[in-house]
């Protein structure tokens, strides 16, 4: 059972530390996936080791949440590269001090 | 919630229905104060009256109102407690308060603030009331606060006159101080015995060592020093004739004043064994012969009333610290009679002459205003203490009492003191009612007599100014009951030969101001300026300089120390946290907005860093 949760977690930390250090918008996009994912393979392997399926109707859920997330962000992204002509967060930097 | 309850709760009702009339300003309660005011207080005049035959018949008349709170063994209540004591002060103040009711009528006629002015006595009255009719420590208490509010509102009832203000303010100040000692003794009584009320607290006496009681004695004598205007809190008396006339007979000459006198007498068991009944009576001599010795230089006809005030009071304090409660009691008694006729025979006066109150600016007035004359004489009488008038005997009783139990000192002084005294009534006389016209075209056009209303009060009052006297051996029996008399027995030779000393000097200051104002055989000047005496006659003439000593000491030496500390305080502590707060807000500011960097990366890795913070408490906690 550990084997999942540090399979998890890795995915979780890799996810986080993309979001941390990438600038494209994109790539910060798929470390976001990654982190949702990486609950997906905890829901996953707890629903193997209770030997039930909670879990991994879970997981559908968060995968249309997910989906809805994509086209929502998706679109956002289209709209800011139409207005800055970049997909570089440095280049969305005009809310600060 | 029996008579007793009523007899005070009627003044407050005039109070309250003449006081809301001129708050809501409703027309129709529109000049009618007078009204509530004389058939509230008529009645509770009546009553007491009653409560005095009850009283007379040998029943003490004890009641409880109310209870007002009760707090671990604190348990305070309201009630009234009649004994001899208190009957007597009862039927002096509804008396008094009556006829200056009536008086004021005349006297206010014309003055805008009439139904104020009414409500505010009525005030007074319920609070001398509530004081007096007290049965425990903190109703008196209560009382005494409430006619030293009264006292405010009506010596500064002309508030927009800067000097009548001040006094207010003033007289509020002194008795504040007095005051304070006052609570600080009510404190201590709870402390040591336990309880508030009158007879637990006095039968627990004799239990208690001299030196606390001492202690305890000292502190009340603080109250009763400033309420009743004793050296050396006296100042505020003179100053608080800026009140209207009606208020000076009332509140500084008749009853208030008095409080501290019968506070002390109603305190007796606490005095007697203790060991400051000297202080009482040196305080007493102290003001009695120096504010007379003041008097005797005042021009304002109203000063000079005030500082034979102060003296009187002195003479009652002198009568307490020789142990004679009675006498002093009995001099109270009295005293209000012929000084409120005084005062309202002043007013009258000063109605007659448009406000006008300096002496040297009157004279001959007898012939104009026959029965204010009159009136004003036997008062003058009374107070210089000829036989029959009402103040020889009780007078005279308190300078037997300091001979009898062995104050020699005392006793040369007070019998000074009525010498002085009546040198000053004679000067005021003689300049007032006798002698040339000095007055000017202006007074001169407004001079009549007062109306009945306010003549019929003066006739009234002179009657007991005349015949109370006569009551002394009554008096002493009654008052006897409540309040022990200390005298020795002194021979009856002694005591003839130091009446005929007493009368003897009154009437050789009556004879030499009438040298001096009347026949004018002798000038006053010729005193007053000679060399050797001017120095003394400016110090006197001056008050002994107390305004400007307490000036210097208090005001500008105390309270600009005090004052430039706080500055100082307000100006860098205070100021100084408050603008601290805003600097370091700012500079955190300044520091922290750093952080907002607009990418949004750096806002994930701060949530990350919130998130691994929040785990990592919760972990260890």
């Amino acid at each position: 059972m550990i084997g999942y949760v540090i399979l998890s977690a890795l995915f979780f930390c890799i996810g986080l530390f993309g979001i941390v250090v990438r600038r494209n918008v994109i790539s910060l996009f798929f470390s976001l996936e990654l982190l949702l994912n990486s609950a997906n393979v905890l829901f996953v392997g707890f629903s193997k080791v209770h030997g039930n399926l909670y879990g991994e109707i879970f997981v559908f859920f968060v995968l249309a949440v997910a989906a809805a997330e994509a086209a929502v962000g998706l679109a956002i992204v289209v709209a800011l590269y139409r207005l800055r002509g970049s997909v570089n967060t440095e280049d969305y930097s005009s809310l600060r001090w | 919630m029996g008579i007793t309850f009523w007899i005070a709760a009627l003044p407050l009702i005039s109070f309250l229905i003449s006081g809301l009339g001129v708050f809501f300003r409703v027309g129709s309660l529109k000049r009618k104060g007078h009204y509530f005011g004389l058939v509230t207080v008529g009645i509770s005049l009546l009553l007491s009256t009653y409560l005095l035959f009850e009283v007379m018949g040998g029943r003490v008349i004890s009641e409880s109102w109310f209870t007002w709170l009760v707090s671990g063994g604190l348990s305070a209540s309201f009630g009234g407690y009649v004994d001899s004591l208190t009957a007597v002060m009862l039927f002096v103040v509804n008396f008094v308060s009556f006829f200056v009711h009536l008086y004021s009528i005349g006297y206010m006629e014309e003055d805008p603030g009439y139904d104020r002015f009414f409500a505010y006595l009525g005030l007074f009255t319920f609070s001398m009331l509530v004081l007096v009719l007290s049965p425990n420590f903190l109703q008196l208490f209560f009382g005494w606060e409430a006619v030293g509010l009264s006292s405010y509102l009506l010596i500064g009832f002309w508030f927009k006159r800067k000097r009548a203000a001040d006094a207010a303010i003033k007289a509020f100040l002194m008795n504040r101080v007095g005051d304070f000692l006052f609570i600080l003794g009510l404190v201590s009584i709870f402390w040591v015995f336990g309880s508030l009320e009158f007879d637990q607290v006095f039968s627990q006496v004799s239990k208690v060592s001299a030196g606390v009681l001492s202690l305890i004695a000292l502190l009340l004598l603080g109250g009763a020093v400033g309420k009743s205007a004793q050296f050396p809190l006296h100042t505020w008396l003179p100053d608080a004739m800026e009140g209207p006339t009606p208020i000076s007979a009332l509140i500084h000459a008749a009853t208030m004043v008095a409080a501290g006198v019968f506070m002390v007498a109603r305190c007796w068991p606490i005095y007697d064994g203790s060991s400051v009944l000297d202080v009482v009576g040196i305080i007493g001599v102290i003001t009695a012969f120096g504010a007379a010795t003041v008097g005797l230089t005042q021009f304002d006809i109203k000063r000079v009333l005030a500082y034979s005030t102060l003296s009187q009071l002195g003479y009652m304090f002198a009568a307490l610290g020789a142990g004679a409660y009675v006498f002093a009691m009995f001099h109270l008694f009295t005293h209000a009679f012929f000084k409120a006729l005084l005062f309202l025979g002043s007013g009258s006066v000063i109605h007659a002459m448009d406000g006008e109150q300096d002496i040297r600016k009157m004279g001959g007035l007898f012939k104009y205003m026959k029965v204010t004359g009159t009136t004003f004489i036997i008062g003058s009488l009374a107070l210089v203490g000829i036989p029959p008038f009402a103040g020889f005997f009780s007078k005279d009783k308190i300078i037997l009492s300091t001979y009898a139990n062995g104050h020699l000192l005392w006793w040369l002084f007070l019998t000074l003191g009525a010498l002085l005294t009546a040198l000053y009534m004679g000067r005021l006389i003689f300049l007032v009612f006798f002698g040339e016209e000095r007055f000017g075209q202006r007074e001169r056009k407004h001079l009549h007599e007062s109306p009945a209303v306010m003549t019929v009060p003066l006739i009234i009052l002179s009657v007991p100014s005349i015949f109370a006297g006569f009551l002394e051996g009554w008096f002493t029996e009654f008052l006897g009951r409540s309040v022990p008399n200390h005298l020795r027995e002194v021979s009856h030779s002694t005591e003839l030969s130091l009446v005929f000393i007493t009368v003897s000097l009154a009437l050789l200051g009556l004879i030499v101001a009438a040298l001096f104002y009347y026949w004018r055989k002798l000038s006053p000047e010729v005193i007053t300026e000679n060399p050797l005496i001017k120095p003394l006659y400016t110090v006197v003439y001056n008050k002994y300089y107390f305004d400007e000593i307490y000036y210097y000491l208090f005001v500008r030496g105390v309270g600009f120390g005090v004052g430039r500390i706080s500055a100082f305080v307000d100006k860098y502590v205070i100021d100084g946290v408050v603008n601290g707060v805003a600097l370091f807000s700012r500079y955190f500011g300044e520091v922290l907005r750093l952080s907002q960097t607009g990418v949004v990366n750096a806002y994930a890795l701060y949530f990350a860093l919130g998130l691994v913070l929040v785990i990592t408490i919760i972990w260890l906690v």
